[in-house]
């Protein structure tokens, strides 16, 4: 879909806000509007070499990725593109092992980010996904974060989290977080 | 060095184990007792059903993992292939994430081995408003040293890691309650990787005790096969289908198991069991099934000291502090507990991103985190949550917070503070999207009053899943009796942590072993009388 195109169906800012914080509602409505707009990835395939992961939602995985590792990500390019693929490659593990209610919820997330109108007003990012920087990224989450809506706040969390853990768990990270890995004589001992 | 593999030894000897995903036909299993789930209640009735001579088949929908698949200490392996959804399982709006084994051993497999017995005012509680018959600390007691002896459950009597020490020496200074906790480990390495699955076989969850004990009396395992749906007719279950899942245990084969079995053990923990009794659209006259699920909703501190902590590594568990647990006003209490710090696990609950979290990933090493756990289900206000179904019959866990558990986890956010003030910490910062780090105890306080108390914006998680059929003699608002028996059905029992009325204040696994000790040993009589006549 053309990133500038707005359905008709389209919520303004101030329709979307009026949702109220925390209606449970609120991602069954948003993701109906997103569904009428043809934007929805929902029977989409996988991407060639992934679970669940739709082409469409690559770029932005590997930007969640990028975004909050943020000064982390190591600065050989090289090693930084390893990372956000490997990066990638977890969150696919991760979401196809969620169980069907979740993994519906991801869904319409996803959807709903990959919606210019709701990238924009509720992201804050004009680009799409397949031009946007890290910082752009964090521009989502910061308007995510900062949002008066819990459902919002949510969608923070849980982007949050999932960048983290498919990061911080990498031992390219390891030496950035002071980590030594598990305690040496015990891995030799197990391996001996 | 060689850590013995029980289980390619146990093969070598015989044991019944099967691997449902390579199945290719359809099969009819019979059995005296089928088992759904192998953790901390179908693993301690398996070694009972089986030791009366009764003959067992145990259902687990994840798969095998022993010894020799930990050696790697690697989080993203474990936390993807040992828990429920990767990890990844939730409260129906994403605000409190469930971490919840899934393989053979259940979440003995990866629990942090804290090992103590039903508080007493809870089963106090129990029996006055359920009718919880026989269960009172002193007829409990037993029960809870049997098991502890078969677990090998004592005080750590080693020195706790300093993650742990910090919560010691905290209220030390303050004159508050804390004690050294009781592990379930026989010969301990004190690796710190408790979460991840023992490489060394020292942790004594139901994968290295029961399960050998009962696959030893010729109890057959079938892993990668989860319960779809138990037939019900005429005040009895008739049959169970169970769906053969693949090999990553995500998805079914199309593999249909039909058993048939005298008596249905249900045990695959409060989200599942409750899930497969609505699911089978079981008898429930009052509207009991998958009402009052607790958690322990809990909250956490973290702390930056200029002394390394590394978190990281030494035993996860090894002290508790009870003294908010039972506040003289009769309000809802904590308790108090340290988790590891792996980087995987502590960057999930740090909720920032870019620069922010790697300037708090920097500093892991010289941080402490303390947990609260709050007592959630004894008050009118904290009824805990309901698991539902889905459409297409999935487990959904709706669960809302009130204010007095609001007030609660505040309060906690204070004193986690100031004990890690007292214990020399150089700041502190509650775990709370608004929150910043605190250089001080005034500047903590006044903060943490002005913290908007919501969902997503308090950071929550559990890994404690109690109650959605609650155990009691008031068939008004119990689900199983006394023993675990199902109210309506004559041939079920329920023998998980979905059995509790309410949340137990205290971490569930050896509350767990001594129920369902209890409860099994009275099934295997009522099931083997001949057995008990020559015991």
């Amino acid at each position: 879909m053309s990133p500038d195109w707005a359905p008709a169906t389209a919520l303004d800012r101030r329709g979307f806000l009026k949702l109220g914080a925390g209606s449970a509602a609120a991602f069954t409505l948003l993701g109906a509007s997103v569904q009428l707009a043809g934007c929805s990835q929902q029977a989409a395939p996988a991407a060639a070499g992934f679970r669940w992961l739709t082409a469409a939602d690559l770029p932005f995985a590997r930007l969640l990725v990028a975004g909050v590792a943020g000064s982390a990500l190591p600065a050989d390019p090289a090693i930084a593109d390893a990372a956000l693929e490997e990066g990638a490659r977890r969150i696919d593990i991760c979401l196809d092992a969620l169980d069907a209610p979740a993994q519906k919820e991801v869904r319409k997330l996803f959807d709903l980010l990959q919606w210019a109108p709701f990238r924009r007003f509720a992201g804050g990012v004009a680009k799409p996904w397949t031009e946007a920087t890290a910082a752009d990224m964090q521009t989502l989450l910061a308007n995510l974060s900062a949002s008066r809506l819990g459902l919002l706040n949510g969608a923070f969390r849980a982007l949050a989290k999932i960048g983290s853990v498919v990061f911080w768990s990498q031992p390219v990270a390891y030496p950035l977080a002071r980590y030594p890995g598990p305690p040496a004589w015990a891995v030799a001992a197990l391996n001996a | 060095m060689a850590i013995n593999d029980l289980y390619t030894d146990g093969l070598a000897k015989g044991w019944k184990i099967r691997d449902a995903s390579t199945l290719t036909n359809d099969e009819t299993l019979e059995a005296d007792v089928v088992i759904v789930g192998s953790g901390a209640g179908g693993g301690t009735a398996a070694e009972i059903l089986s030791a009366a001579g009764l003959s067992v088949l145990m259902l687990e929908e994840g798969g095998l993992y022993t010894s020799r698949d930990f050696k790697a200490l690697d989080e993203f392996s474990s936390y993807s292939k040992l828990y429920q959804e990767a990890a990844g399982r939730a409260t129906s709006d994403g605000a409190i994430p469930i971490l919840q084994g899934r393989a053979v051993g259940g979440t003995t497999l990866v629990n942090w081995t804290t090992s103590i017995r039903t508080p007493k005012p809870t089963l106090e509680y129990w029996a006055r408003d359920f009718g919880l018959k026989g269960s009172a600390a002193d007829e409990m007691a037993p029960w809870f040293a049997k098991m502890e002896e078969r677990l090998g459950i004592a005080p750590w009597a080693a020195e706790p890691n300093a993650n742990n020490a910090v919560l010691r020496d905290g209220c030390d200074k303050l004159g508050l309650h804390w004690k050294t906790i009781p592990r379930n480990v026989r010969g301990c390495w004190n690796l710190g990787y408790c979460g991840l699955g023992c490489p060394v076989n020292a942790k004594q969850s139901m994968l290295v005790t029961t399960i050998p004990a009962a696959l030893d009396r010729g109890m057959t395992l079938v892993h990668h096969a989860r319960a779809d749906r138990l037939q019900f007719a005429g005040g009895r279950v008739n049959g169970l289908t169970v769906q053969a899942l693949d090999a990553d245990t995500r998805h079914p084969t199309g593999i249909t198991l039909n058993v048939r079995a005298k008596h249905y053990v249900l045990a695959g923990g409060a989200i599942n069991t409750p899930a497969l009794l609505l699911r089978s659209k079981a008898p429930d006259p009052h509207q009991r099934i998958g009402q009052r699920t607790c958690v322990h909703p809990v909250n956490a501190s973290l702390a930056v000291f200029d002394r390394e902590i590394d978190g990281f590594h030494g035993a996860p568990q090894s002290i508790y502090s009870d003294h908010f647990l039972w506040p003289e006003d009769g309000g809802i209490g904590y308790k108090l507990e340290v988790p590891p710090l792996q980087p995987m696990l502590a960057s999930s609950v740090l909720a920032r991103y870019g620069d922010a979290l790697a300037q708090d990933m920097a500093q892991l090493p010289n941080t402490n985190v303390l947990i609260a756990l709050m007592r959630d289900g004894f008050h009118e206000q904290s009824a805990g949550g309901r698991v539902r179904i889905d459409d297409s019959g999935q487990p959904v866990f709706d669960y809302d917070v009130h204010e007095p558990l609001w007030n609660a986890l505040r309060h906690a956010f204070v004193q986690m503070a100031e004990i890690q003030f007292a214990a020399g910490a150089k700041s502190v910062r509650p775990a709370h999207i608004d929150a910043e780090p605190y250089a001080s105890m005034d500047e903590a306080r006044a903060a943490i009053a002005a913290l908007p108390m919501r969902k997503h914006r308090a950071g929550l998680v559990t890994a404690h899943l109690m109650g959605g059929c609650a155990m009691g003699e008031d068939r008004q608002r119990c689900v199983i009796d006394s023993r675990g028996r199902h109210h309506e059905t004559e041939n079920l029992s329920i023998f998980d942590g979905s059995m509790f009325p309410s949340s137990i204040g205290a971490n569930p696994q050896l509350t767990i072993y001594g129920f369902v000790s209890r409860n099994a040993t009275a099934l295997a009589e009522a099931l083997a009388p001949a057995a008990k006549a020559a015991a």
